[in-house]
């Protein structure tokens, strides 16, 4: 492998000029009051700073969290039946099938954003008044991305040693709770990843909320291609860089939660069989 | 060895078209080591996994016991299987894959495990441990299982008597202190037989006294101290727990049960899947080619630890392979299959020496395989050569194929060689010299203790004893009765699958002898099951002559009408008891016997069938 090394200096270079040089550019923007990019007028302030205390970005990012949650919550909970299904099938083509689960995603996406808000607006579905509502922008972001959530389930399931279940039940233990007890933890890798592939585009997408929430339905990716759209570049990276922290918080949150709950379940064990001891 | 524990009958599988067993009959005997050998395909896992309930089969009857288990699933046999490549979850760490089937098996048997630890401990007498296990096994439901054992030991206790007692008199008046009620109290407990040794004062409360008293009997009580045990809430993971650590044990990991599945190695993660499969207490474990993932090294270490504990368990091992060394190590007894039949069962010392077809000769020894005619009794040519066999039993012109092991052969000068042989390859290996030589266009495989030079010319010899023959189209009967240590009966074939022997009359699976033949019939000792109630009802009537232990069972000699009979049997029978015996008919093997035996008729008819058989290898 070591003689190959070379091969990964192009990305490298990639990484350096387009990610990490931008954050370390942006990071400075946040101290400058400027008019566009013109850096040549800029001046030191911390008025972007200032603007932090807007209750409307709170709001928004709030309202941003709940649909991506919703999101997440729906695209688990059609994804993973339909991953296990088709995993645990005896079909001959399981790929045709996933193919046929992608087909929508060969079109562009804003195509199909503007069909549903065509559908919505017609006749018999107009009389619902769905659109500028969350919960239609729920809908329209779990039939864009739902795709995201099958694909890395089906693929762990679809590794898994089907000779574990086999052991499970050679052991006495009925289907359902080998469900819980060992096909479904082992699946929580792919679940982990399908849900942070779903819930970033969630989070921080616009351009489902603007057209099928009518800009009745403000999310924290409106916000910031409304300043962007204000030339306020200073502000906008602020902003930007505010999200991602808040966003990297809530996935360190989640990983924090789950290793708490393995380390109190392993106390709880080893406390119990010490009051066996007790005997 | 007589006590059957699994038996198949008639099994048939297929895949769709491809019929994978046909008709396969087969029974395993308590607490033996069991080895499926064959090449792959030969239908030897799809039988293990029939045995543990994986596949379904579309004919047959399985039978544990005498009890047909084959609609139950396999949660509920009480059979369990090692597999492959061990199948631990690595979500979890040792403990809790041990722990695993004792915690979440609806029919889990922790409660029993967790009674019989405890009454053993308490120091019940055995009879009292046995009979409750045997009634607990038929209750499956754990719940009901604990149920079950706090109503026995809690009727038995004498605390739970002395509290009724308190609570009828208690709801009998109201006491207000000791002197009140002592005459009461003292006509109870005599009632109870208690002789208490408590005294009280003449003011002291009911209720202190009744707790006194309590106490007191609870002390020595072991019924209601087994009841204070199971009642208790984490009653179920201490047995678990216990469990877990003496299967730990049993495969040498103690200490390991806090670490990962990850961090074991291929030899450890193969004891950690045997200790899983084992804590359960199964009667049969299943072993599905465990030792072909190991390296060479620690599979021939592996092999004897495996038989070890098969022994120190003292249930049934199957153990499924395609390696012949494995099988012939470890096994009691060894069951070479191929295309989905068995072609021999038997002692591994049997299978080896006395191959009885083509298939398992080469399966086993790589020895070497003739083709040849039968043409002069007791002659074999094969090689351009004529040689002296022992087999005596085929027409004269037989077509046949001659199994010599390459040990067999011995190296010889070429004056007194039989055969000479240009040496085409010789390599050391394992202590010996492994010789290829050309023999008139055949490779001929020999063994030797000595080196010889490519292109040399050696001369061979080899023993009429070593020359074992096979028809090439050899009857099933003949397979089956290869045996040595069997018991050989004279007999006479009735016809219509009836043979009589010993002065009564067995059904056989055999049908290819002419009515009136005189046969030798063959019983493997095993295979002769003691009949002590109804003793007149059987069809074979003896007295035991002698009866020797030998280490794991019992050799019995028995006298039948003079005809000494030998039957090995777990059970031991004093010298000089009347007893009988019953052997099934697929057990009875019908042996061929030579023409100066026969009555005339037989003979002119044999003599018609050579004369005919003859004359179609003319026309050929």
């Amino acid at each position: 492998m070591k003689r190959f090394k070379w091969l990964s200096f192009p990305y490298f270079v990639w990484l350096i000029l387009l990610v990490i040089t931008p954050i370390f550019v942006m990071l400075a923007m946040t101290f400058l009051s400027m008019n566009g990019m013109s850096f040549s007028k800029a001046v030191w302030s911390v008025d972007s700073y200032a603007r932090m205390g807007d209750p409307a970005i709170y709001k928004a990012l709030w309202n941003s969290l709940v649909v991506a949650f919703f999101t997440v919550l729906i695209c688990f909970a059609l994804g993973y039946p339909v991953a296990y299904i088709i995993s645990f099938s005896k079909l001959r083509n399981k790929m045709l099938v996933l193919l046929v689960m992608i087909l929508p995603m060969w079109s562009n996406s804003m195509l199909r954003i503007v069909s549903w808000l065509r559908l919505f607006s017609t006749d018999g579905l107009a009389a619902l008044h769905l659109l500028g509502s969350n919960e239609a922008v729920i809908f329209v972001t779990v039939t864009t991305y739902l795709p995201f959530m099958i694909f890395p389930i089906y693929t762990v399931l679809e590794k898994m040693d089907r000779s574990l279940l086999e052991a499970s039940r050679d052991l006495g233990v009925p289907a359902w709770k080998t469900f819980l007890k060992v096909t479904f933890p082992l699946s929580l890798g792919g679940v982990s990843s399908g849900v942070i592939m779903v819930f970033l585009p969630a989070a921080t997408g616009f351009a489902i909320s603007q057209t099928i929430g009518q800009g009745k339905v403000r999310l924290i990716g409106n916000l910031l291609q409304s300043v962007f759209e204000k030339n306020n570049y200073n502000f906008g990276s602020l902003l930007s860089i505010f999200v991602s922290l808040c966003i990297i918080l809530a996935i360190l949150l989640i990983i924090g939660l789950n290793s708490l709950v393995k380390k109190a379940k392993a106390k709880l064990a080893s406390s119990s069989l010490n009051k066996g001891g007790n005997l | 060895m007589a006590r059957k524990i699994l038996e198949l009958r008639g099994i048939k599988k297929t895949y769709g078209d491809n019929v994978i067993l046909n008709n396969f009959n087969l029974s395993i005997n308590e607490n033996e080591f069991v080895t499926f050998l064959g090449p792959s395909g030969c239908g030897k896992t799809t039988t293990l996994r029939i045995i543990g309930g994986f596949e379904k089969m579309q004919e047959g009857q399985l039978l544990l016991d005498g009890v047909e288990i084959q609609d139950l699933p396999s949660h509920k046999r009480p059979i369990n299987t090692v597999f492959q490549r061990y199948a631990l979850f690595p979500n979890m760490n040792i403990f809790d894959n041990i722990a695993f089937g004792l915690r979440n098996n609806i029919y889990s048997n922790v409660y029993d495990i967790g009674t019989m630890n405890l009454m053993n401990q308490y120091g019940y007498d055995e009879e009292e441990v046995d009979a409750l296990a045997k009634k607990l096994s038929h209750i499956e439901k754990p719940k009901e299982v604990k149920a079950y054992v706090l109503d026995y030991f809690k009727s038995s206790s004498i605390t739970f008597k002395l509290v009724e007692a308190l609570h009828s008199l208690a709801k009998k008046c109201r006491f207000k202190n000791y002197s009140s009620f002592k005459e009461e109290l003292s006509i109870a407990l005599k009632e109870l037989s208690i002789e208490s040794k408590l005294t009280f004062a003449k003011d002291d409360r009911f209720s202190f006294v009744s707790k006194c008293l309590i106490g007191e009997a609870a002390e020595n009580d072991n019924a209601y101290k087994i009841v204070s045990s199971i009642s208790k809430r984490s009653f179920k993971e201490e047995v678990i727990h216990t469990e877990v650590l003496k299967a730990l044990k049993f495969v040498n990991l103690e200490g390991y049960e806090d670490r990962d599945i990850t961090s074991l190695s291929g030899g450890q993660m193969q004891r950690i899947a045997i200790a899983r499969a084992i804590v359960n207490k199964p009667r049969i474990l299943l072993l599905d080619e465990p030792l072909s993932a190991l390296d060479l090294k620690l599979r021939k270490a592996m092999r004897l630890e495996l038989r070890e504990m098969q022994r120190k368990l003292g249930i049934t091992f199957i153990f499924v392979t395609h390696d012949q060394e494995e099988a012939m190590m470890m096994s009691d007894t060894v069951v070479v299959m191929n295309n989905g039949e068995i072609q021999q069962m038997g002692r591994p010392e049997d299978i080896y020496n006395t191959p009885v077809n083509r298939f398992v000769a080469q399966f086993i020894g790589e020895a070497n395989i003739i083709r040849g005619v039968y043409n002069a009794p007791r002659r074999f040519t094969g090689l351009n050569r004529e040689f002296k066999v022992s087999a005596h039993d085929f027409r004269l012109g037989d077509p046949l194929y001659a199994i010599v092991e390459r040990e067999d052969f011995d190296i010889c000068s070429l004056d007194i060689a039989k055969i000479r042989g240009k040496v085409l390859s010789c390599l050391f290996n394992d202590n010996k010299f492994e010789i290829v030589a050309d023999v008139n266009g055949t490779k001929i495989n020999i063994e030797s203790d000595d080196r010889v030079k490519v292109g040399e010319e050696i001369g061979l010899l080899v023993a009429p004893g070593n020359i074992y023959c096979e028809a090439k189209s050899e009857s099933k009967a003949k397979l089956l009765a290869n045996y040595e240590g069997g018991n050989i009966l004279e007999g006479t074939y009735l016809g219509n699958q009836r043979v009589s022997f010993l002065g009564a009359s067995f059904k056989t699976y055999v049908t290819t002898f002419i009515p009136g033949e005189v046969v030798d019939a063959v019983i493997r000792p095993e295979d002769l099951d003691l009949v002590l109630e109804d003793v007149d009802k059987a069809f074979i009537k003896g007295t035991v002559i002698k009866s020797v232990f030998t280490g794991t069972s019992f050799d019995i000699f028995v006298d039948v009408d003079g005809t000494r009979l030998l039957v090995q049997d777990y059970q031991n029978v004093a010298p000089g008891e009347t007893i009988g015996l019953r052997v099934d008919s697929y057990e009875v093997h019908l042996m061929k016997v030579g023409d100066e035996e026969q009555p005339k008729e037989i003979v002119a008819i044999r003599e018609e069938g050579r004369r005919l058989a003859l004359e179609a290898e003319e026309e050929n």
